[in-house]
């Protein structure tokens, strides 16, 4: 066993993690090295002074004082929490509104227009070029030139 | 009341159920981040947040571990925050935790005990200068006695790691006290 493994071995062996068969080939190099034994003893001298209670302990009024601060960090989390809330929600509203009037514009109802003459026999699915011959070729004079102050007039009622 | 029973008051928001798990490890907390600072008033300071996080984390809590381990993670973590941030500063001047308070704080007629207080203190002070990851694995297991298997998930590390870093933390405190003592012989 070289000097490298049985340090490994001392520390283990202080760990409590050395098997019966590894700690007695330990002992035997220890009996033969006196640099592993300085190491040996240099380490029991660590483990000593590392382990040595401190001379510390909580001040008092530990407990009172964490829960001032808890109760201290709870408020400062709701704020958080409303801010980042309100955060979130500015958007999402505005979002909301946008889409409600898309929604508006894209299915109100189109406003009404006035139709031109043409236009309205046009809908109404009048032929005025019909209506036209029919009051060309009226025989007597009178109707059609009675029929003629009527279409000029708009009158549609005419009676045919 | 049993630990598991204060743990769940706890995540359901009973404060005096933690304020009973703060009683049973305060000491421990204090302990651990007062090895860190070598002062009360910051390991104070340092134990109330540690604990102030494990309040607010409770919740997240899913007792994986047990409840001590999950402190210590907490409190690793915010020790190495601590430590990050006070790297450039020297955190306890050598008149405060050194040799010579140790020697004040004795009758000079105890001879073997000053003797002894000055070893610890001239090694807590070298532990105090190792980097930080091998302070931190000597802290736990060689002051505060983790052991290996609460060390490992405390820390977060394999056990083959836990095992070659905290030898080499060993052998490096073991060197420097060897040349702080070869040091103060060559200069009485």
């Amino acid at each position: 066993m070289n000097c490298r493994r049985a340090e490994r071995r001392l520390l283990r062996r202080h760990d409590e993690r050395l098997s019966p068969a590894e700690e007695a080939r330990l002992g035997l190099h220890l009996r033969s090295c006196p640099k592993c034994r300085e190491a040996e003893s240099e380490y029991r001298l660590l483990f000593g002074a590392l382990s040595s209670p401190q001379d510390s302990r909580p001040e008092p009024m530990f407990w009172q004082r964490l829960e001032a601060a808890i109760a201290e960090s709870e408020r400062e989390n709701g704020w958080a929490s409303v801010r980042r809330w309100c955060r979130r929600a500015v958007p999402a509203a505005l979002a909301v509104t946008a889409a409600l009037l898309a929604v508006l514009l894209l299915f109100s109802p189109a406003p009404r227009t006035e139709l031109s003459s043409s236009e309205s026999l046009l809908l109404s699915n009048d032929n005025p070029l019909e209506e036209t011959r029919t009051l060309l070729e009226e025989k007597r004079v009178e109707d059609r030139n009675m029929m003629l102050i009527f279409a000029s007039s708009g009158d549609s009622t005419w009676p045919r | 009341m049993e630990e598991q029973e204060l743990i769940r008051r706890s995540q359901e928001g009973d404060r005096q159920a933690f304020a009973a798990l703060v009683r049973k490890y305060q000491t421990k907390v204090h302990s651990l981040a007062y090895g860190f600072t070598r002062n009360d008033a910051q390991a104070d300071d340092l134990a109330q947040d540690i604990f102030l996080k494990a309040w607010l984390g409770l919740p997240r809590f899913e007792a994986k571990s047990s409840f001590g381990t999950w402190l210590y993670r907490i409190a690793v973590n915010r020790l190495k925050d601590h430590l990050r941030r006070k790297a450039s500063s020297r955190e306890v001047p050598l008149e405060e935790a050194g040799l010579e308070a140790a020697a004040r704080a004795l009758p000079a007629d105890d001879a073997e005990a000053r003797e002894r207080e000055q070893r610890t203190a001239l090694v807590r002070e070298c532990l105090s200068g190792l980097p930080e990851k091998f302070r931190m694995i000597l802290t736990l297991r060689d002051i505060e006695g983790l052991p290996y298997g609460e060390l490992s998930r405390a820390l977060g590390l394999s056990a083959g790691t836990v095992d070659s870093r905290l030898f080499r933390a060993r052998k490096m405190l073991r060197d420097r006290v060897r040349s702080r003592l070869a040091g103060e012989r060559r200069t009485p």
